[in-house]
């Protein structure tokens, strides 16, 4: 998604036609974990988005680095959030269970691997190109 | 005279009883001030991440890096774009 989804951004999010809803699915251990509990923190302050792109952005730098909170925290500040909000926020630890609690609602709903996705309900399991979801997105348009 | 009086005082007992009992329980007590409705889920695996907003509405803000409007659902899931988008993109993801 990280070629993809700013393609479908412009070509659709950006002209109304569509909203993303994102839903966090963990299958790779503790620093997705983190990384998604740095998201809500950042959410907090309305960042959610930036800090999402921010990790997308350098995954190879953040998952290489000695410290992914050290790595998380800096990346905070990067985009412009209140460091020791942030902090407070991931010392906190209070998405974990939430987070894991969602990760178990999607296992309920049938999904098992990632990515998933759903266009008004239709679920398409695996990554696709761009073009394969414009194939389903314009067929979708009124 | 003294049953004139115990009539006069039976009476003003009477009246003094029934004004104590329309101020304690009649509707025309002056009414509390609303109170805060809260989203409450009681099924743990049901719990949104973020809590949802108590009107049920999306909470919409505008301070993406690209200025595109994002917020949460009502179920509590972040949301980017326009809330009411005929198309709904779902994407269940983890990151690296």
């Amino acid at each position: 998604m990280l070629e993809v989804e700013p393609k479908l951004i412009d070509a659709y999010v950006r002209t109304g036609k569509m909203r993303i809803i994102v839903r966090p699915l963990f299958q790779t251990g503790e620093d997705a974990l983190l990384a998604a509990h740095a998201s809500e923190c950042a959410g907090e302050q309305q960042h959610y988005f930036a800090m999402r792109t921010a990790i997308y952005a350098d995954q190879g730098g953040l998952y290489a680095a000695e410290s992914m909170t050290a790595g998380l925290a800096q990346r905070a500040r990067d985009i412009g959030i209140n460091g020791d909000e942030f902090d407070r926020c991931m010392q906190s630890d209070k998405y974990r269970l939430p987070l894991l609690t969602e990760y178990t609602r999607a296992k309920d709903a049938g999904i098992v691997s990632r990515p998933v996705f759903e266009i008004n309900g239709q679920r398409i399991i695996g990554a696709r190109q761009f073009t394969e979801f414009t194939d389903i997105i314009d067929h979708l348009k009124p | 005279m003294s049953i004139i009086r115990i009539v006069g005082i039976s009476l003003f007992i009477c009246i003094l009883a029934n004004c104590g009992s329309q101020s304690a329980g009649s509707p025309l007590a002056t009414p509390r001030p609303s109170a805060t409705v809260q989203t409450t889920n009681t099924d743990a695996t049901n719990t949104p991440i973020v809590a949802a907003d108590a009107t049920n509405q999306p909470t919409v803000v505008a301070n993406t890096p690209d200025s595109l409007a994002s917020g949460l659902t009502p179920e509590g899931y972040h949301v980017l774009g326009d809330m009411a988008a005929p198309i709904t993109f779902v994407d269940y993801s983890d990151y690296f």
